[in-house]
């Protein structure tokens, strides 16, 4: 999957033409060429390989069916026939093998979940009723297909109940249907274009990663320097109070999932501290912000240090603020970042928040769940560091120990995050799911490291990757990838290392890295620039002649090497 | 209170915006009355057809609160659908009890 174009093929009982202009003509990227197969024909089209659209390949299926559409038993139900629960769940296992099949021609699956129509629900109060009710069946059946589908890392179920809420009235228009056998309304297709772009920027690794709120009037109601943290709305039995502090309890929920707070506010630091720790109706605490700027500075200014302090990429933030003119100016001065417009109204801060559609991520792994933990802990050693002298000094005193581990099941998950999610260090950006990674590794010549590193702040988890692949006498390092947050740590120096005595023990003559340059990976180009590998500036390759051996920095010390 | 075919063009502008967010580039309909919508000449196709008129549908009853049936229109010998200008006139003609 390139970053310009997501080639797509679209599968469906009912006519997706209109779903497929909106998916090619909507400006947000990764842009997405859309192939429309047939309609009605789902089965033939997955199972016959050899009809025209299966010529080309495809990053993405979309398959979006009606289950009336695709399971026979569901078709019956809604025509009052008996049937049994059991009967409905042997096509749905019947029709999710034939999804699995798809996987052997598309990267990435997307099946949004079966919905009912409005016309469909007849049984009224026995909607819910197992055995009866259209409602029941069609919960078991969307259950199944996911545990069905969820064999698969790369097959994901959209919630397209949602995109039906979200439309209303107009998510369904019988002409659309008896006219041009159109199954839902243009705002259910909006809804889910938005949702897709969505998810495939989550999967190409472009999910936010840090919220950046204002303070007054956007995280409370009121001035805290003007009103005082005791006379703040927040909480209580107020409404408004309420519904700030449901938008605090939002954006915790944020953190749970990986994402990181900041706060950028023009206020005394002092005076906005105090109110944190001693509003008790205070849902966030400081703990959860992974950093602030809180001064009277201009505001563009203070997120640069900021995301420079957490070595984050602007386009990695959504900055949220109530005041336009304070919007406009980061919009201006920072395009990167995504500010989206927001409302006057309180009570529709924790909605505006929920539909961003920014923070769609694969997977959630540990690291994800801890991250303002491990970013904290970033923060105490930048604060040891201004106090220290030399760099190396300083790296001596954090007492780093590295865990070195080759592709297992246990962190692969993990692994596959790093390869989608790192950006900066970075050396050739190659995008690899959990299975195409697996499937890499399984050739002789190919091996994998990971790295965990701890120091006595804490444990940062699996941070680091090397792969490589080895020819003849030489050793091609393929990706090189840290997380930013332990960046400038030596472990990068520690990942060559470990390559470099590997070659070593194989009497292999040379070690080469070629350096693909992307928008945002000159942090890697730096490293490599400083590492002490021959560079060649024609072709941007590094190269280490393996007959000496790459040293260990002083400050690292080697737990275990199990890779 | 009488509907003017410039508060109407307005609302057929406006599926118009709609509408060409699911076209290709090519085949976009320009906000002119006298763009071309069904016939040889016309714009859009079947599919393009049907989803102007729904999406118009919608657009009468949220601004004028004006129910009509708009489908028939594909079959009419007088054939407002032809262009944006003759929908317009046909559409205040009907809002306003006016002959066609």
């Amino acid at each position: 999957m390139s970053e310009g174009l997501v080639r797509t093929i679209l599968i469906s009982d009912f006519n997706l033409d209109v779903f497929a202009g909106y998916l090619e003509n909507d400006p947000q990227t990764p842009k997405i060429f859309p192939t429309i197969t047939p309609f009605g024909q789902v089965t033939q089209v997955i199972m016959d390989k050899s009809m025209e659209c299966w010529k080309h390949s495809y990053d993405l299926a979309i398959v979006w069916t009606r289950a009336e559409g695709v399971i026979n038993s569901f078709q019956k139900a809604v025509d009052f026939n008996s049937v049994t629960i059991e009967q409905a769940l042997e096509e749905v296992d019947v029709y999710s093998d034939s999804l699995l099949r798809l996987m052997d021609r598309v990267k990435i699956l997307f099946v949004p979940a079966w919905t009912m129509s409005v016309s469909m629900s007849a049984y009224g109060m026995l909607e819910r009723k197992p055995g009866i009710g259209l409602a029941d069946l069609l919960s078991r059946m969307n259950l199944r297909l996911a545990e069905n589908l969820n064999k698969m890392e790369n097959i994901f179920i959209l919630s397209s109940e949602r995109w039906l809420q979200l439309a209303g009235e107009e998510a369904f228009k019988p002409k659309l249907w008896y006219m041009g056998k159109i199954a839902f309304g243009n705002s259910v297709f909006r809804e889910a274009v938005c949702e897709i772009k969505s998810a495939l920027t989550g999967l190409m690794g472009g999910t936010k990663k840090i919220v950046l709120v204002d303070l007054d009037n956007t995280l409370w109601g009121g001035i805290v320097g003007d009103e005082g943290w005791q006379n703040l709305k927040l909480g209580g039995h107020s409404p408004i109070g309420e519904a700030f502090s449901d938008f605090q309890k939002g954006l915790k929920s944020l953190t749970r999932r990986g994402i990181l707070l900041g706060i950028i506010s023009k206020n005394e630091e002092s005076v906005a501290l105090e109110a944190i720790d001693k509003n008790s109706e205070m849902i966030l605490k400081r703990e959860d912000f992974a950093g602030w700027r809180i001064n009277w500075s201009d505001k563009a200014g203070n997120i640069l240090e900021l995301m420079e302090e957490l070595k984050l990429g602007m386009q990695s933030a959504v900055f949220i603020d109530d005041h336009p003119v304070e919007r406009a100016r980061i919009r201006d001065a920072l395009p990167e970042i995504l500010v989206p417009e927001w409302t006057n109204d309180p009570m529709l801060y924790k909605h505006y928040l929920v539909n961003l559609n920014c923070f769609n991520t694969p997977s959630i792994s540990l690291e994800d769940k801890e991250r303002t933990k491990l970013y904290k802990a970033e923060v105490h050693r930048k604060e040891l560091k201004k106090k220290l002298g030399s760099l190396d000094d300083w790296l001596k005193t954090l007492d780093i120990k590295i865990v070195v581990e080759g592709i297992n099941e246990a962190n692969r998950q993990r692994a596959s995050q790093l390869f989608n999610k790192t950006n900066q260090m970075n050396l050739t950006t190659r995008r690899m799911t959990e299975e195409e990674l697996v499937d890499w590794v399984k050739e002789k010549n190919r091996r994998i490291w990971t790295f965990r590193a701890s120091d006595k702040f804490g444990n940062s988890g699996l941070t680091g990757l090397i792969a490589i692949e080895y020819r003849g006498t030489e050793i091609q390092v393929t990706d090189f990838l840290l997380s930013c947050r332990v960046m400038g740590r030596k472990i990068e120096e520690t990942m060559l290392h470990i390559v470099s005595e590997y070659g070593r023990a194989l009497n292999l003559k040379k070690l080469t890295a070629y350096y693909l340059m992307t928008k945002k990976n000159r942090p890697c180009y730096l490293f490599w620039k400083q590492s002490g590998f021959k560079h060649d500036d024609k072709t941007d390759t590094f190269t280490w002649d393996l007959r000496n051996p790459y040293p260990l920095p002083d400050c690292i010390k080697i737990l275990s090497n199990g890779g | 209170m009488e509907l003017s075919e410039e508060k109407i063009l307005r609302t057929i502008f406006e599926v118009v915006d709609e509408v060409n967010k699911m076209l290709p580039e090519e085949r976009r309909l320009q906000k002119l009355p006298d763009t071309f919508l069904a016939g040889d000449s016309g714009n859009l196709d079947s599919l393009g057809l049907i989803n102007f008129i729904v999406e118009l549908e919608g657009g009468l009853q949220k601004d004028f609160g004006l129910t009509m049936n708009l489908i028939e229109l594909l079959e009419m010998p007088e054939e407002p659908m032809k262009s944006i200008d003759r929908l317009a006139k046909f559409i205040k003609a009907q809002a306003n009890g006016e002959e066609i």
